[in-house]
Protein backbone atom coordinates (compact mmCIF):
# COMPACT_ATOMS: atom_id res chain seq x y z
CA UNK A 1 0.00 0.00 0.00
CA UNK A 2 1.05 3.19 -0.60
CA UNK A 3 1.88 6.41 1.53
CA UNK A 4 0.51 9.91 0.43
CA UNK A 5 1.17 13.44 2.12
CA UNK A 6 -1.91 15.73 1.82
CA UNK A 7 -1.17 18.96 3.01
CA UNK A 8 -3.94 22.04 2.27
CA UNK A 9 -3.21 25.72 2.63
CA UNK A 10 -4.38 27.41 6.40
CA UNK A 11 -6.22 30.20 4.80
CA UNK A 12 -10.20 29.74 6.42
CA UNK A 13 -11.18 25.59 6.33
CA UNK A 14 -11.97 25.35 2.90
CA UNK A 15 -8.77 24.04 1.50
CA UNK A 16 -8.91 21.52 4.60
CA UNK A 17 -12.75 20.55 4.41
CA UNK A 18 -12.67 19.68 0.77
CA UNK A 19 -9.42 17.81 1.00
CA UNK A 20 -11.72 14.92 3.69
CA UNK A 21 -13.36 13.04 1.06
CA UNK A 22 -9.87 12.85 -0.86
CA UNK A 23 -8.39 11.07 2.56
CA UNK A 24 -11.50 9.05 3.28
CA UNK A 25 -11.04 7.69 -0.48
CA UNK A 26 -7.36 7.08 0.07
CA UNK A 27 -8.25 5.20 3.41
CA UNK A 28 -10.95 3.54 1.94
CA UNK A 29 -8.49 1.89 -0.72
CA UNK A 30 -5.98 1.04 2.30
CA UNK A 31 -3.40 3.39 1.25
CA UNK A 32 -1.66 5.00 4.35
CA UNK A 33 -2.14 8.90 5.03
CA UNK A 34 0.10 11.28 6.22
CA UNK A 35 -1.35 15.28 6.82
CA UNK A 36 0.75 18.39 6.64
CA UNK A 37 -1.00 21.14 8.11
CA UNK A 38 -1.09 24.10 10.46
CA UNK A 39 -3.95 26.03 12.74
CA UNK A 40 -7.43 25.33 12.17
CA UNK A 41 -7.10 23.33 9.01
CA UNK A 42 -4.85 20.64 11.12
CA UNK A 43 -7.01 20.67 14.12
CA UNK A 44 -10.39 19.98 11.74
CA UNK A 45 -8.42 16.98 9.97
CA UNK A 46 -7.09 15.71 13.32
CA UNK A 47 -10.64 15.68 14.16
CA UNK A 48 -11.93 13.79 11.04
CA UNK A 49 -8.85 11.65 11.24
CA UNK A 50 -7.74 11.04 14.23
CA UNK A 51 -5.56 7.86 13.71
CA UNK A 52 -3.63 9.81 10.46
CA UNK A 53 -0.10 10.90 11.20
CA UNK A 54 0.04 14.59 11.16
CA UNK A 55 2.92 16.76 10.95
CA UNK A 56 2.62 20.55 11.91
CA UNK A 57 3.68 22.06 8.48
CA UNK A 58 3.91 26.34 8.91
CA UNK A 59 2.44 28.39 5.89
CA UNK A 60 2.42 31.95 4.60
CA UNK A 61 0.54 34.94 5.90
CA UNK A 62 -1.89 36.51 4.03
CA UNK A 63 -2.88 40.12 4.18
CA UNK A 64 -6.89 40.71 4.37
CA UNK A 65 -7.73 44.26 4.45
CA UNK A 66 -11.15 46.04 6.31
CA UNK A 67 -12.31 47.28 2.23
CA UNK A 68 -11.20 47.92 -0.35
CA UNK A 69 -7.11 47.98 -0.11
CA UNK A 70 -7.31 44.32 -0.19
CA UNK A 71 -5.35 44.44 -3.59
CA UNK A 72 -1.94 46.94 -2.82
CA UNK A 73 -2.34 44.89 0.70
CA UNK A 74 -2.09 41.70 -1.11
CA UNK A 75 0.42 42.57 -3.33
CA UNK A 76 2.70 44.34 -0.75
CA UNK A 77 2.51 40.89 0.98
CA UNK A 78 4.21 38.60 -2.24
CA UNK A 79 8.07 39.12 -0.31
CA UNK A 80 6.61 37.02 3.12
CA UNK A 81 4.55 34.65 0.91
CA UNK A 82 7.74 34.07 -1.52
CA UNK A 83 10.01 33.47 1.74
CA UNK A 84 6.84 31.24 3.36
CA UNK A 85 7.29 29.05 -0.11
CA UNK A 86 10.81 28.84 -0.37
CA UNK A 87 10.54 28.21 3.49
CA UNK A 88 7.45 25.23 2.66
CA UNK A 89 9.75 23.65 -0.11
CA UNK A 90 12.49 23.30 1.81
CA UNK A 91 10.53 21.60 4.72
CA UNK A 92 8.93 19.24 1.88
CA UNK A 93 12.09 18.18 0.70
CA UNK A 94 13.69 17.39 4.18
CA UNK A 95 10.23 15.39 5.04
CA UNK A 96 10.90 13.74 1.92
CA UNK A 97 14.72 12.49 2.90
CA UNK A 98 13.29 11.48 6.04
CA UNK A 99 10.74 9.05 5.15
CA UNK A 100 8.87 7.10 1.78
CA UNK A 101 6.15 8.81 0.34
CA UNK A 102 4.30 7.59 -3.09
CA UNK A 103 2.40 11.04 -3.55
CA UNK A 104 2.30 14.31 -2.50
CA UNK A 105 -1.14 16.22 -2.79
CA UNK A 106 -1.05 20.01 -1.87
CA UNK A 107 -3.90 21.98 -1.27
CA UNK A 108 -3.15 25.36 -2.67
CA UNK A 109 0.48 25.36 -0.69
CA UNK A 110 2.30 26.46 -3.48
CA UNK A 111 5.88 25.30 -2.07
CA UNK A 112 4.54 21.59 -1.40
CA UNK A 113 5.68 19.97 -4.99
CA UNK A 114 8.90 17.60 -5.32
CA UNK A 115 11.18 16.63 -8.04
CA UNK A 116 11.34 13.35 -6.50
CA UNK A 117 8.03 12.27 -6.11
CA UNK A 118 4.70 12.78 -8.17
CA UNK A 119 3.38 15.80 -6.97
CA UNK A 120 -0.95 16.87 -7.29
CA UNK A 121 -1.97 20.44 -7.32
CA UNK A 122 -5.43 21.02 -5.64
CA UNK A 123 -6.97 24.28 -6.72
CA UNK A 124 -10.30 26.13 -8.14
CA UNK A 125 -8.15 28.58 -9.01
CA UNK A 126 -6.32 27.82 -12.66
CA UNK A 127 -7.08 31.94 -13.54
CA UNK A 128 -6.94 34.42 -10.37
CA UNK A 129 -10.10 37.24 -11.07
CA UNK A 130 -8.88 41.12 -10.10
CA UNK A 131 -11.29 44.87 -10.28
CA UNK A 132 -11.21 45.70 -13.43
CA UNK A 133 -8.34 48.50 -12.52
CA UNK A 134 -6.05 45.69 -12.24
CA UNK A 135 -6.80 44.22 -15.42
CA UNK A 136 -2.23 44.61 -16.32
CA UNK A 137 -1.89 42.23 -13.02
CA UNK A 138 -4.26 40.00 -14.39
CA UNK A 139 -2.11 38.99 -17.24
CA UNK A 140 1.10 39.34 -15.50
CA UNK A 141 -0.34 36.60 -13.09
CA UNK A 142 -1.15 33.80 -16.03
CA UNK A 143 2.53 33.18 -16.78
CA UNK A 144 3.36 33.16 -12.74
CA UNK A 145 0.54 30.29 -12.54
CA UNK A 146 1.77 28.23 -15.90
CA UNK A 147 5.18 28.58 -13.50
CA UNK A 148 3.55 27.32 -10.41
CA UNK A 149 1.82 24.50 -11.83
CA UNK A 150 4.93 23.19 -14.63
CA UNK A 151 5.48 22.39 -10.78
CA UNK A 152 2.98 19.56 -10.59
CA UNK A 153 2.35 16.70 -12.56
CA UNK A 154 -1.23 17.00 -12.01
CA UNK A 155 -3.97 19.68 -10.85
CA UNK A 156 -6.86 18.56 -9.50
CA UNK A 157 -9.79 21.06 -9.88
CA UNK A 158 -12.82 20.61 -7.49
CA UNK A 159 -15.33 21.95 -10.65
CA UNK A 160 -17.20 20.91 -13.29
CA UNK A 161 -15.52 21.33 -16.62
CA UNK A 162 -16.36 24.91 -18.32
CA UNK A 163 -19.38 24.95 -19.07
CA UNK A 164 -23.11 25.01 -18.37
CA UNK A 165 -22.34 23.51 -14.75
CA UNK A 166 -19.10 25.17 -14.02
CA UNK A 167 -19.34 26.79 -10.43
CA UNK A 168 -15.94 28.46 -10.67
CA UNK A 169 -16.94 30.53 -14.03
CA UNK A 170 -13.35 31.54 -15.24
CA UNK A 171 -11.43 30.58 -12.64
CA UNK A 172 -11.58 27.32 -13.02
CA UNK A 173 -11.12 28.08 -17.07
CA UNK A 174 -7.34 26.67 -17.99
CA UNK A 175 -5.60 30.18 -19.71
CA UNK A 176 -2.42 27.89 -20.20
CA UNK A 177 -1.39 24.90 -22.59
CA UNK A 178 0.72 23.74 -19.52
CA UNK A 179 -3.04 23.71 -17.24
CA UNK A 180 -4.77 22.25 -20.13
CA UNK A 181 -2.26 19.25 -19.85
CA UNK A 182 -2.44 18.51 -16.16
CA UNK A 183 -6.04 19.47 -15.41
CA UNK A 184 -8.50 17.12 -14.37
CA UNK A 185 -11.87 18.20 -12.84
CA UNK A 186 -13.07 16.45 -10.46
CA UNK A 187 -16.14 17.83 -9.78
CA UNK A 188 -17.16 19.12 -6.85
CA UNK A 189 -15.99 17.82 -3.60
CA UNK A 190 -17.46 18.75 -0.60
CA UNK A 191 -16.47 17.47 3.42
CA UNK A 192 -20.46 18.41 3.76
CA UNK A 193 -22.94 15.46 2.76
CA UNK A 194 -26.99 15.41 2.71
CA UNK A 195 -28.65 13.82 5.67
CA UNK A 196 -31.96 12.64 5.95
CA UNK A 197 -33.83 15.81 7.82
CA UNK A 198 -36.71 17.86 7.72
CA UNK A 199 -35.68 21.12 6.55
CA UNK A 200 -37.28 22.62 9.84
CA UNK A 201 -35.14 25.70 10.02
CA UNK A 202 -36.36 29.20 7.89
CA UNK A 203 -32.66 30.08 8.07
CA UNK A 204 -29.14 29.82 8.71
CA UNK A 205 -26.70 32.42 8.75
CA UNK A 206 -23.57 31.52 8.51
CA UNK A 207 -20.84 34.49 9.78
CA UNK A 208 -17.44 33.50 8.74
CA UNK A 209 -14.03 34.79 7.10
CA UNK A 210 -11.13 36.76 8.01
CA UNK A 211 -11.60 39.74 11.05
CA UNK A 212 -12.47 42.79 10.75
CA UNK A 213 -14.95 41.71 8.02
CA UNK A 214 -16.44 38.93 10.03
CA UNK A 215 -17.23 41.33 13.03
CA UNK A 216 -19.01 44.01 11.01
CA UNK A 217 -20.88 41.52 8.94
CA UNK A 218 -21.97 40.22 12.63
CA UNK A 219 -23.35 43.46 13.39
CA UNK A 220 -24.89 44.63 10.20
CA UNK A 221 -26.81 40.96 10.34
CA UNK A 222 -28.06 40.96 13.99
CA UNK A 223 -29.46 44.62 13.71
CA UNK A 224 -31.45 43.52 10.95
CA UNK A 225 -32.56 39.77 12.15
CA UNK A 226 -35.90 41.49 13.73
CA UNK A 227 -37.49 42.03 10.32
CA UNK A 228 -37.52 38.81 9.65
CA UNK A 229 -40.04 36.08 10.88
CA UNK A 230 -39.76 32.65 10.93
CA UNK A 231 -36.79 30.44 12.95
CA UNK A 232 -33.03 30.73 12.34
CA UNK A 233 -29.72 29.86 13.60
CA UNK A 234 -27.00 32.52 13.16
CA UNK A 235 -23.13 30.47 13.50
CA UNK A 236 -21.11 33.65 14.45
CA UNK A 237 -17.85 31.92 13.46
CA UNK A 238 -15.96 32.66 16.77
CA UNK A 239 -13.60 29.75 17.74
CA UNK A 240 -11.60 32.05 19.77
CA UNK A 241 -14.77 33.31 22.17
CA UNK A 242 -15.90 30.63 24.60
CA UNK A 243 -19.05 28.88 23.16
CA UNK A 244 -22.26 30.57 23.79
CA UNK A 245 -25.87 29.86 23.08
CA UNK A 246 -28.10 32.94 23.22
CA UNK A 247 -31.88 32.23 22.24
CA UNK A 248 -34.11 35.65 21.55
CA UNK A 249 -37.32 34.69 20.20
CA UNK A 250 -37.33 32.23 17.50
CA UNK A 251 -33.53 32.99 16.41
CA UNK A 252 -30.72 31.49 18.12
CA UNK A 253 -26.92 32.39 17.74
CA UNK A 254 -24.38 30.32 18.53
CA UNK A 255 -20.44 31.29 18.98
CA UNK A 256 -19.40 28.62 17.16
CA UNK A 257 -19.80 24.86 16.26
CA UNK A 258 -18.29 21.76 14.99
CA UNK A 259 -18.42 20.77 11.32
CA UNK A 260 -20.63 17.83 11.51
CA UNK A 261 -23.36 20.28 13.74
CA UNK A 262 -22.65 22.65 11.29
CA UNK A 263 -23.08 19.79 8.36
CA UNK A 264 -26.50 19.12 9.97
CA UNK A 265 -27.81 22.72 10.43
CA UNK A 266 -27.36 23.31 6.70
CA UNK A 267 -29.22 20.43 5.76
CA UNK A 268 -31.85 21.71 8.06
CA UNK A 269 -31.90 24.99 6.58
CA UNK A 270 -34.61 26.23 3.94
CA UNK A 271 -32.58 29.05 3.26
CA UNK A 272 -28.83 29.86 3.66
CA UNK A 273 -27.01 33.61 4.49
CA UNK A 274 -23.50 33.60 3.90
CA UNK A 275 -20.73 34.79 2.45
CA UNK A 276 -19.85 33.40 -1.20
CA UNK A 277 -16.52 31.34 -0.58
CA UNK A 278 -16.03 28.70 -2.89
CA UNK A 279 -16.13 25.62 -0.29
CA UNK A 280 -19.47 26.89 1.20
CA UNK A 281 -20.51 27.08 -2.99
CA UNK A 282 -19.28 23.30 -2.91
CA UNK A 283 -21.59 22.78 0.24
CA UNK A 284 -24.55 24.52 -1.12
CA UNK A 285 -24.10 22.61 -4.23
CA UNK A 286 -23.74 19.04 -2.50
CA UNK A 287 -26.92 19.73 -0.47
CA UNK A 288 -28.83 21.13 -3.05
CA UNK A 289 -29.99 24.30 -1.18
CA UNK A 290 -31.97 26.24 -4.19
CA UNK A 291 -32.37 29.80 -1.92
CA UNK A 292 -29.26 31.03 -0.42
CA UNK A 293 -28.23 35.06 0.07
CA UNK A 294 -24.94 35.48 -0.86
CA UNK A 295 -22.42 38.59 0.52
CA UNK A 296 -19.50 38.94 -0.53
CA UNK A 297 -16.50 39.51 2.00
CA UNK A 298 -15.46 43.12 0.99
CA UNK A 299 -12.61 43.43 -0.74
CA UNK A 300 -12.07 39.54 -1.56
CA UNK A 301 -12.00 39.47 -5.85
CA UNK A 302 -12.66 35.73 -5.81
CA UNK A 303 -15.84 36.36 -3.43
CA UNK A 304 -16.70 39.48 -5.60
CA UNK A 305 -16.19 37.91 -8.87
CA UNK A 306 -18.11 34.16 -7.60
CA UNK A 307 -21.24 36.20 -6.72
CA UNK A 308 -21.88 38.27 -9.59
CA UNK A 309 -21.29 35.15 -11.53
CA UNK A 310 -24.33 33.39 -9.93
CA UNK A 311 -26.54 36.17 -9.86
CA UNK A 312 -25.58 36.46 -13.22
CA UNK A 313 -26.45 32.58 -14.33
CA UNK A 314 -29.67 33.22 -11.74
CA UNK A 315 -28.60 30.74 -8.98
CA UNK A 316 -28.38 32.70 -6.07
CA UNK A 317 -29.11 36.49 -4.80
CA UNK A 318 -25.81 38.77 -4.36
CA UNK A 319 -25.88 41.34 -2.36
CA UNK A 320 -22.79 43.30 -1.59
CA UNK A 321 -22.39 43.72 2.23
CA UNK A 322 -22.98 48.02 2.36
CA UNK A 323 -26.61 47.72 0.01
CA UNK A 324 -27.65 44.78 2.55
CA UNK A 325 -31.64 45.28 3.02
CA UNK A 326 -32.08 41.77 4.89
CA UNK A 327 -35.89 41.73 4.42
CA UNK A 328 -35.84 42.60 0.62
CA UNK A 329 -32.96 40.48 -0.25
CA UNK A 330 -34.22 37.57 0.99
CA UNK A 331 -37.53 38.17 -0.73
CA UNK A 332 -35.56 38.35 -3.89
CA UNK A 333 -33.80 35.26 -3.18
CA UNK A 334 -37.36 33.53 -4.16
CA UNK A 335 -36.51 34.26 -7.67
CA UNK A 336 -33.23 32.22 -7.87
CA UNK A 337 -33.07 28.44 -9.11
CA UNK A 338 -30.16 27.39 -6.96
CA UNK A 339 -27.59 25.40 -8.56
CA UNK A 340 -28.13 22.81 -11.19
CA UNK A 341 -28.33 19.24 -10.74
CA UNK A 342 -25.10 17.82 -11.12
CA UNK A 343 -23.17 14.86 -9.60
CA UNK A 344 -22.20 14.92 -5.95
CA UNK A 345 -19.25 14.14 -3.70
CA UNK A 346 -18.82 10.25 -3.32
CA UNK A 347 -19.66 9.69 -7.26
CA UNK A 348 -16.88 12.60 -8.20
CA UNK A 349 -14.12 10.72 -5.63
CA UNK A 350 -14.52 7.34 -6.62
CA UNK A 351 -13.77 9.02 -10.28
CA UNK A 352 -10.74 10.72 -9.09
CA UNK A 353 -9.44 7.67 -7.54
CA UNK A 354 -9.93 5.33 -10.61
CA UNK A 355 -8.89 7.66 -12.59
CA UNK A 356 -6.36 10.18 -11.20
CA UNK A 357 -4.54 8.91 -7.84
CA UNK A 358 -4.81 4.59 -8.51
CA UNK A 359 -2.58 5.40 -11.40
CA UNK A 360 0.29 6.44 -8.69
CA UNK A 361 -0.74 4.60 -6.01
CA UNK A 362 -1.75 0.61 -7.46
CA UNK B 1 15.12 24.67 -5.09
CA UNK B 2 17.34 27.54 -6.61
CA UNK B 3 15.21 27.14 -9.72
CA UNK B 4 12.45 28.77 -7.36
CA UNK B 5 14.42 30.92 -5.55
CA UNK B 6 15.84 32.82 -8.30
CA UNK B 7 12.70 32.99 -10.67
CA UNK B 8 10.85 34.18 -7.85
CA UNK B 9 13.28 36.84 -6.63
CA UNK B 10 13.40 37.82 -10.35
CA UNK B 11 9.47 38.33 -10.12
CA UNK B 12 9.47 40.29 -7.53
CA UNK B 13 12.14 42.45 -8.42
CA UNK B 14 10.57 43.08 -12.08
CA UNK B 15 7.14 43.85 -10.12
CA UNK B 16 8.31 46.23 -7.54
CA UNK B 17 10.51 47.86 -9.91
CA UNK B 18 7.47 47.96 -12.62
CA UNK B 19 5.52 49.82 -10.04
CA UNK B 20 7.89 52.51 -8.91
CA UNK B 21 8.51 52.95 -12.70
CA UNK B 22 5.07 53.88 -13.09
CA UNK B 23 4.40 55.86 -9.80
CA UNK B 24 7.91 58.10 -10.89
CA UNK B 25 5.87 58.53 -14.04
CA UNK B 26 2.77 59.78 -12.55
CA UNK B 27 4.78 61.94 -10.24
CA UNK B 28 6.53 63.20 -13.08
CA UNK B 29 3.72 63.91 -15.06
CA UNK B 30 1.99 65.95 -12.14
CA UNK B 31 4.75 67.85 -11.55
CA UNK B 32 4.56 69.31 -15.68
CA UNK B 33 0.95 69.48 -15.22
CA UNK B 34 1.54 71.76 -12.00
CA UNK B 35 3.89 74.15 -13.37
CA UNK B 36 2.16 74.26 -16.64
CA UNK B 37 -0.21 75.16 -14.15
CA UNK B 38 1.35 77.83 -12.17
CA UNK B 39 3.10 79.21 -15.29
CA UNK B 40 0.00 79.98 -17.19
CA UNK B 41 0.89 77.50 -20.20
CA UNK B 42 -2.84 76.57 -20.25
CA UNK B 43 -1.90 75.08 -23.79
CA UNK B 44 0.40 72.32 -22.22
CA UNK B 45 -1.96 72.21 -19.59
CA UNK B 46 -4.82 71.52 -21.00
CA UNK B 47 -2.63 68.89 -23.91
CA UNK B 48 -1.67 67.00 -21.09
CA UNK B 49 -4.77 66.51 -19.30
CA UNK B 50 -6.34 65.34 -22.64
CA UNK B 51 -3.85 62.72 -23.16
CA UNK B 52 -4.42 61.71 -19.52
CA UNK B 53 -8.18 61.53 -20.37
CA UNK B 54 -7.63 59.58 -23.53
CA UNK B 55 -5.34 57.36 -22.34
CA UNK B 56 -7.35 56.45 -18.86
CA UNK B 57 -10.30 56.17 -21.43
CA UNK B 58 -7.88 53.73 -23.22
CA UNK B 59 -6.86 52.08 -20.42
CA UNK B 60 -10.28 50.72 -19.16
CA UNK B 61 -11.69 50.21 -22.80
CA UNK B 62 -8.66 47.41 -23.16
CA UNK B 63 -9.74 46.20 -19.80
CA UNK B 64 -13.51 45.98 -20.85
CA UNK B 65 -12.49 44.30 -24.11
CA UNK B 66 -10.35 41.62 -22.76
CA UNK B 67 -12.91 40.59 -20.56
CA UNK B 68 -15.27 40.55 -23.07
CA UNK B 69 -13.06 38.49 -25.54
CA UNK B 70 -12.46 35.65 -22.37
CA UNK B 71 -8.68 37.20 -22.03
CA UNK B 72 -9.02 37.91 -18.38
Amino acid sequence: MAHVLVSPLNWGLGHATRDIPIIQALLAHGHDVTIAASGNALSVLRQEFPACPHIEFPDYPVSYSSGHLFVPKFCASFPFMFHGVVREHATLEALLSKDRYDLVISDNRLGVFSSKVPSVFVSHQLHYHLPLLYWPAEILAIPVNQYLHERYDRIIVPDNPPGPLSLAGKLSRPDTDVAQERVFYSGILSGTRQIACTQDLDYLVVISGPEPQRTFFEKILLARLGDLGGSGVVLLGSPQKPEKITRVGDWTCISYVSTEEKAELMNRAKCVICRSGYTTMMELAELGKDRALLVPTPGQTEQEYLSGYYEQMGWYHSVEQRHLDLADDLLMTRHYKGFPVMSKTSENTKRLYDELLAGYLE
Amino acid sequence: MDDLVISGVIALVIFYAGIVIVAYGILRLVMIVVHAFLFGDFLLFGAIIGCIVVAIVGYVAVGLWLRKIGII
